[in-house]
């Protein structure tokens, strides 16, 4: 057994996703073989990011400030909101260069194997959203998985009555995604066809 | 590609075995308990991942030890020789499989682990019929779907990829049913009702092509084997979504929640689809014998055998104690069959099963006596 210390670091690092017990252990080994100079800007960025990111009040990108750098960029298109998964997803998106307007930031997707059901994610946020600020179109660029499949059809339940009213439109960027893909993982070129091609929900 | 050589350790009575095999047909020949069906149980625990018989490995292992392993060497065919030519001694690649008592597998290329026996499929896809396993006739419906599966994936490469995401639809759905206590919110159950409706569909309509473009070639297999008129025998593809539309089978996954939600599972789809082997407007596993209904089974199996043999790898054949089933006009055409192409292992207590010629055309391997003390049937 390891000392309190070390379990507790090791603890810590295996909550982490992707990293088992057995990588927590590689890790807190070369981590205790490091001088203090070299190990301790981890831990002092840790409680930075902590203490100075947030989620932007508006759309829940990272921020440092209570709105992120998009939503404070009124060149932007005010009336288009472009939904993703992750704040990952923004920067994927905004590398084509093809997008102009605003963003939406669920926090994931709809799968109720995971404990995630609708009350998890910005949904609620994001029909409020649609009514305050006269949106004119959501795409909806969840990932292209059953869950993000399943998200989308829900937010486009949820935002019918604008559609029905004639406000709004939805769409959601063409095929040409790898089925069961990851925004993230899109390359630009592809992702950038795909949002220029997009087709109504 | 086919089997050069199998070595075994601890595989029912055997705790070592080695055989050579050729391209062609093998003939496997000892008396009962001498491990003519140990050595296709071999192959198929390579290659296909699992027994012959029975979905756990233990049954096979030898009674008094803990760990059982199988390697075999597959080697390309060589461009003259045919059947007789001698098997080469340096295998191209090899594939091994150990099993240990406390559930752990091991499968490998060449030394290399690999995650399952996909490859093998691929490089080297087995069909196998045993008289004694009736199961794709008798048994859950679950084998017969797995066979559709296998038929559809073959003539529609995007089958696999669309039956999973149904899956994954699907157990989204039942969790909800299981976990939603009070009121069943419809805004939550439309999304995977709608996905499922989408692939359900999809998956039921690859399901029925692949199963309409197969009767054919069954019907003409079934009757190059017993010279009877094959055009009564059907094979008929049951699924609960027949005819439906998406927005029907929406509406109906739908009205069906109270219902679902009692018996903690959804029951309209094609993962509850069957498929029948009729004959004259009979369901076979009611109303044909034991012998009818092995004679269908082994037209199923060679049909789709030879399928295969059109395709990029040829197949191999396993044929477990079938001759002694058969009337000498019945040898004689399976013998034939075998000739159309691939690797055919098939195993016998008695020679003279076989003309002169066939066995002077085979390799024949002689297992001989069964080793003391076994009380195993193969
Ligand atoms: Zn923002």
């Amino acid at each position: 057994m390891f000392s309190p210390t070390v379990q507790k670091l090791v603890d810590e690092l295996s909550k982490l996703p992707g990293i088992g017990p057995k990588t927590a252990q590689r890790l807190t080994f070369h981590l205790l073989k490091l001088s203090p100079e070299d190990a301790l800007p981890l831990a002092h960025a840790l409680i930075e990011v902590k203490e100075v990111v947030r989620f932007c009040d508006r759309c829940f990108n990272l921020t440092e400030q209570d709105l992120c750098d998009i939503c404070r960029d009124l060149g932007r298109d005010q009336a288009s909101i472009c939904v993703v998964e992750e704040p990952g997803d923004i920067i994927s998106i905004e590398r084509t260069h093809e997008y102009r307007g605003l963003y939406h930031v669920l926090g994931g997707a709809l799968s109720p194997l995971d404990g995630v059901g609708p009350e998890k994610l910005h949904l609620a946020e994001l029909a409020d959203r649609v009514r305050d600020e006269e949106t004119r179109e959501v795409i909806v660029a969840t990932n292209p998985t059953m869950a993000g499949e399943a998200t989308a059809l829900y937010i486009v339940e949820e935002l019918r009555h604008f559609v029905n009213a004639g406000t709004l439109r939805i769409t959601r960027p063409a095929a040409g995604l790898p089925m069961g893909g990851d925004l993230e993982y899109a390359d630009e070129v592809t992702l950038g066809r795909a949002l220029a091609g997009r087709r109504e929900l | 590609m086919f089997i050069s050589r199998i070595k075994l350790t601890n595989l029912r009575c055997r705790h070592e075995l080695e055989v050579e095999l050729a391209d062609g047909l093998n003939i496997l020949v000892g008396a009962n308990g001498a491990g003519k069906t140990t050595v296709l149980e071999a192959a198929s625990l390579v290659l296909v991942g699992t027994p012959l018989r029975t979905t756990n490995v233990k049954d096979v292992m030898s009674r008094d030890r803990d760990h059982l392993r199988v390697e075999v060497g597959l080697a390309e065919p060589g461009a003259a020789g045919g059947a007789e030519a001698a098997a080469p001694r340096s295998a191209a690649i090899v594939a091994a499989a150990a099993y240990s008592r406390d559930g752990e597998r091991r499968l490998t290329a060449d030394g290399a682990p690999l995650e399952d026996a996909g490859r093998w499929k691929e490089l080297l896809p087995v069909r196998t019929f045993a008289p004694d396993d009736l199961r794709l006739i008798k048994g859950s419906p679950r084998r017969r779907r797995e066979y559709l599966d296998s038929l559809a994936a073959r003539r529609s490469p995007e089958y696999p990829g669309t039956l999973r995401r149904y899956d994954e639809a699907l157990s989204q759905r039942n969790f909800l049913l299981r976990t939603s206590r009070g009121g069943l919110r419809d805004a939550e159950f439309e999304p995977w009702e709608a996905l499922l409706a989408q692939t359900g569909l999809l998956v039921a309509g690859w399901r029925a092509a692949a199963l309409a473009g197969f009767v054919g070639p069954f019907q003409r297999t079934h009757e190059e084997l017993t010279h009877e008129a094959g055009d009564s025998l059907r094979l008929v593809y049951r699924t609960n979504v027949s005819g439906m539309d998406e927005a029907t089978y929406r509406t109906r996954l739908a009205e069906s929640r109270q219902a679902d939600r009692q018996r903690t599972y959804t029951h309209l789809g094609p993962h509850r689809d069957d498929l029948r082997l009729m004959r004259a407007g009979l369901d076979m596993r009611d109303c044909a014998s034991q012998g009818e209904q092995r004679t269908a089974l082994l037209a199923l199996v060679l049909a789709e055998w030879e399928q295969l043999l059109d395709g990029p790898a040829k197949p191999l054949l396993l044929l477990d104690d079938v001759m002694s089933e058969l009337d000498i006009d019945r040898r004689r055409r399976l013998v034939a069959f075998t000739r159309r192409g691939g690797q055919t292992l098939v195993t016998t207590t008695d020679l003279r099963y076989f003309s002169d010629e066939e066995l002077e055309r085979s390799r024949v391997v002689d297992l001989g006596p069964a080793p003391a003390g076994c009380g195993c049937d193969g």
